[in-house]
């Protein structure tokens, strides 16, 4: 079988398939579309994440159609707009985020605030496997071969890979990662909430989350 | 129309080492993309990337770039292996014409006919701003009966009647000798004289006909050169001159097509379009872009430490033992010159161990042209790689095609006539990249980096000799002469002892003047 890279929250199929709208309040989504995906989100999820928070709110104005564009890329795995969807979150009515992120309207606060602290959590998550990332380049993964250490840094969610004999910086959330080669040999953080595991048989690395309860 | 050759690749195309993820805002998504003055270098790889992807079909990757050893697989039972380097690698027959383009150099390119070679030199003309009609037209086909005057242009007939005198003769120029990019296909079935014309323009940057004088560079305009053959040996309609061939900075051999991307073909014939019409606008580069580009190649630092392998590698080539009776003259140009074979006199070395002298394994030395060609094409390797300074891989990047029908290869020599190594007189690519190789191991195991005691005497002696004392100047005539012995108690003799011997003499020569001066002046 072949793996693929992948996060948790997306297996299951968070959204049902859904087109993409041309246009909401003005906006030329297939446009932002091309973005998000340029900034390694999906485009299925853009559209599904978005379609999911127009049932619940099916005409929003210009400025919440923007915080519903900016929660949807994230969604979508755009880590670029991370701390963008993080700021416009609190002012974004429960049920509407709940819908566009893919949760109940009850976790919506506390995922807001835990996301500030520990950018793996997830509601009734707990401890365990977050995403993998990396894969066989020939399949149109990252690296030519496994990876052959892997460490967690200071910042939380990013993290480090020993591949072919040079780093890979690894910047993930519960949504997102983005992987990119670095020069320097990176240090190791003394305490971490999550963990990289490797196994010998696979280009795969993955990130486990080891503290916080769901 | 559709829009799948308006495709160029995201910025950055070489993934820097910047740490995080720079954030955006949801505004963003909806701005028109910026008219960032991206970095040249950036621009080159998008429009290398552009033409990779999209405009020639050319999967090959044979510039391999890994800061280890690339991963190899063996396929088929004759020693062949593909490798897989953990770097960008590149296209040699994209990337070279390229780095032409960038330096303002002169690139031919090799091999049968319809492999693209004329679409990637008319390329880099609409690159330099050259609308595809006209640069198409300005590309002179190489043919039998081509005549100065087909390639330069002709005396106005008006003036050939009433002139009194050559100055009067107003030459109608061709319009093709003042572009930034020069095309000239099939140059080896130009005829002799034409091809005389022809080094003039490409050797010194002017052409001449009926005592009038045009200059081929437009105030100071990046100019660069292009030609096609179908032959690598240079053989053709007409015999090439050896003096043009020789003007030519790198050699790319056009690469056969690649039937796994016939779907390609397919589209592109059903759709009748042609890559040179489609090329983005934001790949163009202007006059001045051209001439920073070039400016920053020549500014890219060469540390010491490639700087010490090029001098071994340049070491090994002009001496040949038994080519004359001074030591000066025992070079393999005094013996080509003296119209004796190169191989005989190297044979003719019992002294040396041909297989480890890397010198025995070529007829000729390098030209002064070649290495100032290889040092900027290794600038400009490193430059459109991004890095800060020229490292080692830059050098062996570009040296195989550099210097490729400039280093001949002695036939006779063990390697090629009873090694196991026959393929490498067809294939002189991977023979000039392995020489290479073969010299930096050796200077590595020679601890060059650190034990180089000639290099000290002339490191000394570049610190000039004003205000040292006549005891001084005779302790380092010494050091000179002790260099010297230690070299004769070695007893063979090698390209590179030959390059020290000189020096050293130098050195002596320079000492021993500034001494008698010291001594007169008392």
């Amino acid at each position: 079988m072949i793996r693929l890279p992948g996060h948790v929250v997306n297996a299951p199929a968070p959204f049902a398939d859904a087109p993409l709208p041309d246009a909401l309040a003005g906006l030329d989504l297939p446009a932002a579309a091309d973005r998000v995906t340029a900034l390694g989100g999906d485009r299925g999820l853009f559209a599904g994440a978005l379609a999911a928070s127009l049932t619940v709110d099916a005409a929003p104005d210009a400025a919440r159609a923007l915080d519903l564009v900016a929660l949807a890329a994230w969604r979508a795995g755009a880590a670029a707009l991370r701390d963008d969807a993080l700021r416009r979150l609190p002012a974004v009515p429960a049920d509407v985020a709940a819908a566009v992120l893919g949760l109940s309207a009850d976790d919506v606060a506390s995922f807001a605030e835990h996301q500030t602290v520990d950018p793996l959590w997830w509601p009734q998550a707990g401890a365990g496997w977050m995403l993998s990332v990396g894969g066989f380049s020939g399949l149109g993964g990252a690296w030519i071969r496994p990876p052959e250490q892997g460490i967690a840094l200071d910042e939380p969610g990013a993290f480090a890979f020993l591949v072919a004999g040079r780093w890979w910086r690894l910047d993930c959330d519960v949504f997102c990662s983005a992987l990119q080669p670095i020069d320097d040999q990176p240090v190791a953080a003394a305490h971490a909430a999550a963990q990289p595991v490797l196994r010998d048989d696979t280009h795969l690395a993955w990130i486990l989350r080891t503290g916080g309860a769901g | 129309m559709s829009d799948r050759w308006r495709r160029v690749s995201a910025s950055p195309t070489n993934p820097g080492a910047g740490p995080g993820v720079v954030q955006v805002s949801a505004e963003d998504l909806f701005r028109d993309a910026a008219p960032a003055a991206l970095p040249l270098d950036e621009k080159a790889r998008q429009t290398y990337y552009w033409i990779v992807n999209q405009a020639v079909i050319s999967p090959y990757y044979d510039v391999e770039f890994s800061d280890d050893a690339p991963l190899e697989i063996a396929v088929g039972d004759a020693g062949a292996a593909v490798s897989l380097p953990n770097e960008a690698s590149f296209s040699s027959n994209v990337l070279l014409p390229l780095l032409t383009f960038v330096v303002g150099g002169k690139c031919l390119l090799i091999g049968g006919p319809g492999r693209g070679k004329t679409t990637v030199a008319v390329l880099m003309g609409v690159l330099a701003g050259g609308a595809p009609d006209d640069v198409r037209r300005g590309v002179q086909q190489g043919q039998p009966q081509l005549s100065v005057s087909d390639l330069v242009g002709i005396p106005l007939p008006a003036d050939l009647v009433n002139a009194q005198r050559l100055a009067d003769i107003r030459i109608a120029w061709r319009e093709w000798l003042t572009r930034p990019v020069k095309i000239v296909d099939e140059y080896n079935r130009i005829p002799t004289k034409t091809q005389s014309a022809l080094l003039t323009m490409v050797a010194e940057g002017y052409v001449e006909s009926h005592d009038q004088m045009l200059r081929t560079g437009v105030d100071g305009a990046v100019e660069s050169w292009y030609f096609t053959a179908n032959d690598d040996a240079g053989g053709g309609t007409f015999p090439v001159i050896r003096a043009l061939r020789d003007r030519f900075d790198v050699t790319v051999q056009a690469a056969g097509f690649n039937s796994r991307f016939v779907d390609e073909l397919i589209a592109r014939v059903e759709a009748g379009e042609k890559p040179e019409e489609h090329v983005p606008a934001e790949l163009v580069f202007t006059p001045d872009e051209q001439r920073r580009m070039r400016d920053a190649v020549r500014g890219m630092p060469i540390p010491e430490r490639v700087r010490g392998r090029l001098r071994h590698f340049f070491s090994h080539f002009e001496f040949v033992q038994h080519g004359g009776r001074r030591l000066e003259y025992r070079t393999k140009d005094v013996v080509a010159t003296s119209g004796r074979s190169v191989a005989e006199a190297i044979e003719a070395n019992s002294g040396a161990d041909l297989e480890v002298d890397l010198g025995a394994q070529t007829l000729n030395g390098l030209s002064v042209r070649s290495l100032q060609t290889l040092i900027l094409y290794a600038k400009a390797m490193a430059w459109f790689r991004g890095v800060d300074e020229v490292t080692l891989q830059d050098v062996a990047a570009v040296l195989p095609f550099v210097l490729h029908d400039k280093l001949l290869p002695n036939e006779t020599h063990p390697r090629f006539d009873v090694g196991a190594e026959p393929e490498l007189l067809s294939d002189g690519l991977s023979w000039l990249g392995g020489l290479f190789a073969q010299s930096c191991r050796e200077y590595d195991q020679l601890h060059r980096d650190h034990i180089d005691p000639v290099g000290a005497l002339l490191h000394e002696f570049a610190a000039g000799l004003d205000g040292l004392s006549k005891v001084e100047v005779s302790r380092r005539i010494t050091a000179v002469e002790s260099a010297l012995r230690r070299i004769s108690k070695a007893g063979k003799l090698y390209g590179r002892d030959f390059d020290d011997v000189v020096a050293l003499k130098y050195l002596h020569q320079r000492y021993t003047a500034y001494r008698r001066w010291l001594e007169q002046r008392r």
